[in-house]
């Protein structure tokens, strides 16, 4: 399990709505495409996609994961993050392209 | 227990109602693996964003019992004129405002058919029915 937190050290990530304090989660699937991460995601897994609408926060509903990173480019509206910490839903904003997230977690240990 | 549950054709914001409900109470029951409701939920996710992208309007109703659950969604129309054809990988008439949410690659129906323990489908251009059944087994332990 990896800790929220311990992503967060480096500040290319930005929580934008009130967090759970230790939140973890289990490896990581991205895509943009959520018909693919319905049939792939585990619970507890994370996110990452730049699609910010409220299918992405159904898909985590559904699935059980509570950690959505949105990658370079993504747009979020206030109804997104206001729908998001009514479930519980955390959301990180990077400055990252998908790949460089992973290029990030891969080195500094998180896969 | 029997409930149903309207679908609003073109809307992704209501998306997702009928599937949350049934989570809800799956999870409130305690009797299911967490595994067994997330491959329940997510069938339902993906057959109610189907209906909204594909058909006038339709509905939902579920069913549960002990240890089985059956998922029924009607709609409408336009219908499914060859159910072969959109049960392949990747065949998709999804319009755009479904790929802006990360939907309508051609992967539905297919998705459905892996997560659910038993898919039939009824289609005509006045409507379809499509039913997943599920029991739990040894994937959701």
């Amino acid at each position: 399990m990896s800790k929220l937190s311990a992503l967060l050290e480096n500040t290319h990530y930005e929580v934008l709505n009130p967090s759970q304090d230790d939140l973890y989660f289990e490896g990581v699937y991205a895509t943009d495409l959520l018909s693919t991460a319905i049939k792939h995601m585990k619970p507890d897994m994370a996110l990452i996609t730049m699609i910010s609408t409220n299918s992405t926060l159904n898909l985590a509903m559904m699935v059980d994961f509570n950690l959505i990173i949105l990658t370079k480019d993504a747009e979020v509206s206030d109804t997104f993050l206001h729908k998001a910490t009514l479930e519980e839903i955390t959301i990180v904003k990077t400055d990252y392209l998908t790949h460089e997230v992973i290029i990030d977690m891969v080195k500094r240990g998180f896969l | 227990m029997v409930k149903e549950h309207q679908i609003i054709a073109g809307n992704f914001d209501l998306a997702g109602r009928a599937s949350s409900d049934l989570k809800r109470l799956l999870k409130h029951s305690a009797a299911y693996p967490r595994l067994f409701i997330n491959r329940v939920c997510s069938a339902s996710y993906e057959a109610e964003i189907n209906v909204v992208i594909h058909s006038v309007g339709g509905y939902m109703t579920y069913e549960v019992e002990s240890d089985t659950i059956e998922l029924n969604f009607y709609d409408d129309g336009p219908g499914i004129p060859d159910i072969e054809l959109a049960m392949k990988k990747g065949y998709s008439t999804a319009t755009q405002i479904a790929h802006l949410n990360g939907f309508g690659a051609g992967m539905g129906l297919n998705n459905m058919k892996e997560l659910s323990d038993r898919l039939t489908i009824h289609s005509s251009p006045r409507g379809t029915h499509l039913q997943m059944n599920f029991k739990v087994g040894e994937r959701d332990v």
